[in-house]
């Protein structure tokens, strides 16, 4: 079967599956939790905070992992991983510091704290990344682009533990809560939603990644197959930037309902709850349905003998 | 090795010498950005900018920094160098050192008239010469093995300018970092181990040029 969008019969069933896990982790998020007893409502933004440091670090640690494989063994398939995990891990990383701060406000009585190891060293991250995908925006002879990629990533993850050192050195305070679940403070529910939030959000990076990866090979595809000039023109006649504007100006909304959630004073801070997760959910629903969009143009671009991208051992563009 | 690192690195200086870019452009353009700082905030700030002079400093050494860097690639770009160096047969690592020591000893220089420039004009004391000193060295040496690595990985793009310090002032956070707590010890403004942050910045010098001669090889050859 010559597929027609980025989806698979393997990613229809997974991000079923997932949804279903959303809902739980919704439920158990907002209404078969108990409020903490110090943080009181405010630790339901703990259930998409945590979840989405971790699909952070875990996505760039993934798009590290690829970088050196790229260099070894010059693999088109590890070139393209890291490029989609790098994406997905900044979209992961915008999420942890907005909730980060949304939950700091409340409970610490600030959005920011240059003291604070974590938040510097996520925001330095954050922006190492961002240069590492402004490179990878870069047109040209997408084997240099790519080793120059591949660099840029592991400098990035080799700074990560020198920032990090470093503001612990600096201030030698941090707001964050150490092992928390460690220390068994929270709760039975509590515990299982954040848990529930671990596996949603790990399953929205992995059907994202898969997503993204599978954009990329198409895009180096329509790339060697010499369409991609015609197509872009044919477009931009036509409509203009569809995929990009849309998700763009989904964004805006999102973020002023967000900000609009903050200067109200809800009680029990509910503001600030519905704000983070408000946040959380749209960018990655929008994030989410622009691959998809972006998939099926792409794969309507694309020859369908070369549509496959299970099966990549073509050296192209890894020469 | 050693001739090897001292041809690329005459190399760059003497085109420096006969272009003397870094000297009428780019310590003129440190200095105006110390000015730049004490007009923005303004006649009554002489006890801030000097609280914050090694802030100041630092941020403007990476601005500074920038631009060497940029410099030392375009010219290179633009005459063809890299395929000459290729075809050579200097080791990458030895080209890498060559030309990160010509950007070295140009940043050094610099240090010399921004030291001058904060202690004229944000009234900065200096408390221990050999730290000061010390430090500028270390941070310099970080400076410019990172901005190398970057540098040629960004020379063949249109769009050098603006990717540059985009991808190399993340990558240069800790140097940052360190330096300006170093300073604040040196100059006398903070009670912190301005030695032990010594140590820090000497060990980003030296992973970065570890890594910097390691990577170079993959980003000189064709692809």
């Amino acid at each position: 079967m010559i597929p027609n969008s980025t989806a698979s019969r393997f990613t229809r069933l997974f991000g079923t599956g997932l949804l279903v896990i959303i809902a739980f982790w919704l439920l158990f998020a907002f209404f078969w939790s108990d409020p903490d007893d110090t943080q009181g409502e405010v630790v339901r933004l703990f259930y998409v905070h945590v979840p989405s440091a971790l699909g952070t670090y875990t996505a760039f640690i993934v798009c590290g992992l690829a970088s050196a494989f790229y260099l070894w063994k010059k693999s088109e398939f590890a070139d393209l991983l890291a490029h989609a995990a790098a994406e997905v891990g900044v979209v992961f990383c915008v999420l942890m510091l907005a909730t980060g701060s949304i939950w700091g406000r409340p409970t610490w009585g600030t959005y920011w704290d240059w003291g604070d190891v974590r938040l510097v060293t996520s925001l330095v991250l954050l922006l190492l990344f961002v240069g590492y995908l402004a490179l990878r925006a870069v047109p040209g002879d997408s084997g240099q682009r790519s080793k120059q990629a591949s660099i840029v990533a592991l400098v990035a993850l080799l700074d990560i533990p020198l920032i990090n050192r470093s503001v612990e050195w600096f201030e030698n305070k941090t707001l964050h809560q150490k092992g928390t679940v460690l220390l068994g403070k929270i709760e039975d529910f509590n515990l299982f939603a954040t848990f529930l939030g671990v596996v949603a959000m790990t399953g929205i990076m992995v059907w994202l990644m898969v997503h993204r990866f599978r954009i990329a090979w198409l895009r180096r595809q329509l790339l060697t197959t010499g369409l991609d000039q015609a197509l872009l023109e044919r477009r931009a006649e036509a409509t203009g930037d569809v995929g990009g504007a849309t998700a763009y100006n989904g964004f805006a909304p999102a973020i002023a309902a967000a900000l609009a959630f903050q200067q109200t004073d809800i009680p029990g801070n509910w503001g600030y709850i519905f704000a983070g997760w408000g946040l959380s959910l749209t960018v990655l629903a929008l994030y989410g349905l622009f691959l998809v969009r972006e998939g099926r143009r792409l794969t309507q671009a694309v020859p369908p003998e070369r549509r496959r991208w299970t099966t990549t051992p073509t050296d192209e563009g890894s020469r | 090795m050693l001739t090897e690192v001292w041809l690329v690195a005459a190399k760059d200086l003497l085109v420096e010498r006969r272009s003397r870019v870094a000297l009428t452009q780019i310590a003129p353009f440190a200095v105006l950005v110390l000015v730049l700082f004490g007009l923005a905030l303004g006649s009554n700030s002489n006890a801030t900018l000097r609280e914050i002079s090694p802030a100041l400093y630092w941020v403007t050494v990476l601005f500074a920094a920038i631009l060497a860097i940029q410099r030392s690639f375009s010219v290179d770009q633009a005459s063809g160098v890299p395929d000459a160096l290729r075809l050579s047969g200097l080791t990458p690592a030895a080209i890498f050192l060559g030309k990160a020591l010509a950007i070295v000893l140009q940043l050094l220089v610099l240090q010399v008239v921004l030291v001058a420039g904060i202690v004229v004009l944000f009234n900065a004391s200096i408390e221990d010469v050999v730290l000061l000193v010390l430090a500028a060295l270390a941070a310099v040496i970080g400076i410019a093995a990172a901005g190398t690595l970057y540098g040629v990985l960004a020379s063949d793009l249109a769009v050098r300018d603006s990717l540059l310090p985009l991808l190399l002032l993340p990558v240069l956070a800790p140097v940052l970092m360190a330096a300006t707590r170093t300073f604040d010890d040196a100059l006398g403004l903070v009670a912190v181990d301005g030695w032990a942050w010594l140590g820090v910045l000497g060990l980003f010098g030296v992973i970065y040029l570890v890594f910097g001669a390691l990577a170079y090889g993959v980003l000189l050859e064709e692809s």
